[in-house]
């Protein structure tokens, strides 16, 4: 008997098991996003990057609007490939994904995984957001509206005075901005620098390459979606620039967002960094100890767009509504001021770019530069960009192109025409 | 219902947890993948019906070949001083002369604990061309500044080195156990028998840890074809400007999260699986070679 009992009690315990395995395989398909009554509570999952710069707020909103918030913080490009994942499987999506504006456009081709804000009412806050920014978001049918703009990415100079000085150099913000009208100005400010203190003029050519390619009118694609990075002047001007950089040896050869580039950051082994707005927050993570050092002012020949971002909501969002009020509310004018001032990163709602307060914001990392103006300044001269939905392959060839005549592996001829094989290779894929 | 087959029951549902758990994240991916590597696939869009067109892409796309290379360049950089030093270590662990022996082989085992992504982010800055430790070493020396992460050769030896420091101690504590399982009674009749040392390390010792040796050959063959974060981490994405830390896996990888081309990276995976399977059998032909040689 007592044996039977035993057998018996296992088959039950191993049954179980296997039931529970099956019950956990099964149930995958819905513990998403739909935890909606955990104590009577909304919750909202949230998926960002580090240096958004916007939990505070989220959680604040949390605490007034009587609902519970999950943020959760992956790399940049984790949170793109999640997301993907997620939207395929379907389930595992977030209520809300931030996705950065060149991954936007592989979404739009795929609207169905996102719910259309402009049923949530997005029409009514239209009129708050640069038109370009908003257009990005938009189905080519003009119907479909994927996210709310976040920040922008308008472009400036940070400077290292001291380096200047040491040079010979002005050092007041004005009188930089009057150095350079023209790249071609820029560069002869570099052999000077060079010449008198050793030091480089640049991080890296990559960055140079990105602020002059945003510069022109369209980037890899034209407006009905054709590539045209060989015929595109403004590229090849970019490029030309970058090599021009490598050839008179004024790049410290740093690569951005390494830990090295850090160290020469703080001890200002490259006299400047062309910087889009969240470059501020990525600079005074990376170099805290640099506080003061560096300094702020605009770049010759206009601006550009480098990055920025949209607040998504997934179809798999149960809590559409909610997650539209937060976001809504999230990306509003005023609030985004506030995350400006929280973080660096630039709102791409212009009504308020006049205002006292962005006028009137400084910056202690960058001297006490009047970075908000500064800012605002180059946010007026950004030109409206397409970018296509391979745009993060094109950039990521390019900048292989660059990267290996950096390192002398290549000469700059032959180095594009690689890239440009490259290209039609993966493209043809 | 009989006693006896009640038996069985219950013996089959003893070993099924396996059979369910391998079923279902073993060998369901590995047909899945399979049926994938047919389509042409971006994961939100619908599956296109390819036949073995990734395949004959595959075979054709010079990335492919590159990564190859590189996968087994690094795989025999690293493995062969790799198992060199481990049997080095094991006998000095196993010398009686050693003091503080638990020290050590505790010592020697660490750094194979230690996260792959640590290890990848300080040798990274080991490896660094502006501040890193071993530039500032060499310069000492008159060396120039090495941009390691610029060239095919640098970057393989860093990636390399970074292998060697997690898994030396990993193999050095499998010969040492190895060695520890040779009687004592074979030293003593050889030493009787008027064999010296070196004799004896070539007639004793090396046949009697043979079986370890191949083991440890085809566990490192096996991990060194699948080298994923340490380039990852070392060369960013892609593998680096020329490629030149672009792996097998970490190409898989790029295929499938970074362009979501599903489809292809499926059929990756596949050849992948048929070069370790085919690679493992050569290495075991030629282990089992030598050692019928005797």
């Amino acid at each position: 008997m007592v044996k039977k009992f035993g057998v018996q009690k296992l088959v039950l315990l191993l049954f179980s098991v296997m039931l529970l395995f099956g019950a956990a395989a099964c149930s995958s398909n819905n513990t998403s996003s739909d935890e909606k009554e955990s104590g009577g509570k909304t919750k909202l999952t949230i998926w960002i990057w580090p240096n958004m710069g916007i939990e505070k707020q989220i959680e604040q909103y949390a605490k007034d609007n009587n609902i519970e918030v999950d943020i959760q913080t992956s790399e940049f490009e984790d949170v793109h490939s999640n997301l993907t994942t997620a939207l395929a499987a379907g389930s595992g999506a977030p209520d809300i994904s931030a996705i950065e504006v060149k991954g936007i456009d592989k979404m739009k081709a795929n609207p169905d995984h996102f719910h259309n804000l402009l049923d949530l009412g997005a029409e009514d806050v239209k009129g708050d957001y640069l038109d370009w920014k908003w257009q990005q978001a938009l189905t080519a049918d003009g119907k479909h509206l994927l996210g709310l703009p976040t920040d922008i990415g308008p472009q400036a100079m940070a400077y290292r005075a001291d380096v200047f000085e040491q040079a010979g150099l002005p050092t007041d913000r004005e009188e930089v901005a009057a150095l350079f009208n023209t790249w071609d100005d820029y560069l002869k400010v570099g052999e000077q620098i060079k010449a008198k203190t050793g030091k480089a003029l640049i991080d890296s050519p990559n960055g140079a390459y990105t602020v002059l390619e945003g510069q022109g009118d369209e980037k890899y694609y034209d407006k009905d979606g054709n590539i045209i990075v060989q015929d595109n002047a403004q590229i090849k001007k970019a490029y030309d620039f970058a090599m021009e950089i490598i050839d008179k040896d004024l790049t410290a050869g740093f690569e951005q967002f390494s830990s090295e580039w850090g160290t020469g950051m703080l001890n200002g082994d490259y006299a400047t960094i062309l910087a889009p707005a969240w470059m501020m927050t990525s600079m005074k993570a990376t170099a805290p100890d640099a506080s003061g050092k560096w300094d702020m002012t605009l770049l010759p020949e206009g601006s550009g767009n480098w990055g920025g971002s949209f607040l998504t909501i997934p179809k798999q969002s149960k809590n559409a509504e909610e997650a539209y009020k937060l976001i809504e509310w999230l990306l509003s004018p005023e609030q985004q001021l506030v995350t400006f001032k929280e973080s660096g990163n630039f709102p791409s709602t212009p009504g308020i770019y006049d205002s006292e307060e962005i006028q009137s914001f400084t910056s202690e990392y960058f001297n006490n530069a009047p970075v908000g103006k500064i800012y605002a300044e180059a946010a007026q001269n950004v030109k409206p960009i397409i970018e296509g939905p391979e745009s993060i392959q094109v950039e990521q060839i390019i900048g292989d192109a660059i990267t290996r005549v950096k390192d002398g592996q290549a000469k700059p001829d032959a180095s594009w025409d690689k890239a440009m094989e490259q290209l039609e290779r993966e493209l043809a894929r | 219902m009989k006693q006896s087959t009640k038996d069985h029951i219950s013996g089959y549902l003893y070993i099924s947890p396996f059979f369910i758990i391998f079923g279902v994240f073993g060998l369901f991916p590995i047909i899945f993948t399979a049926y994938i590597s047919f389509h042409k696939w971006n994961i939100l869009g619908t599956k296109e019906f390819v036949g073995f067109n990734n395949y004959q892409l595959l075979f054709t796309d010079p990335l492919f070949w590159k990564a190859l290379g590189n996968t087994f360049s690094i795989w025999f950089i690293s493995t062969l001083p790799q198992l060199f030093l481990a049997l080095i270590f094991a006998f000095i662990l196993n010398s009686a002369l050693l003091k503080g022996k638990e020290f050590f082989r505790l010592a020697v085992f660490l750094p194979n604990i230690t996260s792959v992504v640590a290890v990848a982010i300080i040798f990274g800055a080991i490896f660094g061309e502006h501040y890193g430790i071993l530039n500032y070493l060499l310069s000492f020396i008159g060396v120039e500044p090495i941009n390691w992460k610029a060239s095919y050769l640098g970057t393989h030896i860093a990636i390399s080195a970074m292998v060697m420091w997690r898994w030396t101690g990993y193999n050095t504590i499998i010969y040492l156990s190895a060695l520890q399982s040779i009687p004592k009674d074979l030293y003593e009749a050889a030493t009787i028998d008027g064999a010296n040392k070196m004799q004896q390390f070539f007639y004793i010792t090396i046949p009697m840890i043979r079986p370890m040796v191949i083991f440890t050959v085809i566990l490192s063959t096996i991990g060194g074809m699948q080298i994923f974060a340490e380039p990852l981490m070392f060369s960013g994405n892609g593998g680096g400007a020329l490629d030149q830390g672009l792996t097998m896996t970490l190409y898989l990888y790029e295929e499938a999260f970074v362009r979501n081309s599903f489809g292809y990276s499926s059929a990756i995976a596949w050849v992948l699986f048929l070069i370790i399977v085919l690679f493992s059998l050569v290495n075991l032909y030629v282990t089992n070679r030598i050692k019928s040689a005797e």
